[in-house]
């Protein structure tokens, strides 16, 4: 399934929306169907707030074959900017050092089994990755 | 659908999606609230890092001034999040 997005937060619902879709028709588990819908928005957020240069649509893409779910989101004429080489938060710091925000990426890092960027052309594109266990469909 | 109200001083009540474009409706009652104050959750569906970054500004206001911010009905996502975030041995969390 693929389906395009307006490159705004405001699109979000929508992307939920669409997950939520893929994920009745491929008979995905609560559990999996929300961190999917978790690691797609930061994903999405990150293009957002990070990739200003360009209004182009969000290409999202999703797919489950051989027990691997795929999440792909594409994000065209932008410049190179890898979230998946952020330092990892330290959840374990108190409160008053903790700050909101940087969370993202560690939720995606946290719940998913493969975070991958990819940069070519101007187009960057980011791959999540779930294997399933057979109790995830 | 994302609402939230508060429904007394002390409590307020989060339905729906909390996502990042829901952030700063969050804020205008969140920013708001003064004393020990109950996030009710039970109609709460999801929340990404956009919503953890709102809860956590307001627990960290609300306990510089000797305030506490607790959660009630949390789902297992919601649980889930606050556990990958490190924060559900900081705020008290309780389920249905």
């Amino acid at each position: 399934m693929e389906q395009h997005f307006a490159k705004v937060v405001e699109s979000l619902a929508s992307v939920g929306e669409f997950v939520a879709q893929f994920a009745a028709e491929s008979r995905l588990s609560t559990e999996l169907t929300q961190q999917f819908q978790l690691a797609i928005e930061e994903v999405f957020v990150n293009y957002v707030r990070h990739n200003r240069e360009s209004s182009y649509d969000i290409t999202v893409q999703l797919s489950v074959d051989e027990n691997i779910v795929r999440a792909c989101l594409i994000d065209r004429d932008v410049e190179r900017y890898d979230p998946t080489t952020r330092p990892a938060v330290d959840t374990g710091r108190p409160i008053a050092d903790r700050r909101p925000g940087g969370l993202g990426v560690h939720f995606i890092k946290e719940m998913m089994d493969d975070f991958i960027y990819e940069y070519d052309n101007r187009t960057c594109r980011i791959t999540l990755i779930k294997h399933l266990g057979t109790a995830n469909v | 659908m994302f609402e939230i109200a508060a429904t007394d001083p002390s409590t307020v009540v989060l339905s729906g999606r909390f996502d990042a474009s829901q952030a700063e409706k969050a804020e205008a009652v969140l920013d708001n609230v003064s004393g020990h104050t109950t996030l009710d959750c039970r109609k709460l569906d999801y929340i990404s890092s956009a919503g953890i970054g709102v809860i956590l500004a307001t627990y960290k206001r609300l306990d510089e001034s000797g305030a506490t911010l607790s959660m009630t009905h949390v789902n297992q996502h919601v649980r889930q999040v606050f556990h990958y975030a490190g924060l559900d041995k900081i705020i008290a969390l309780s389920g249905d």
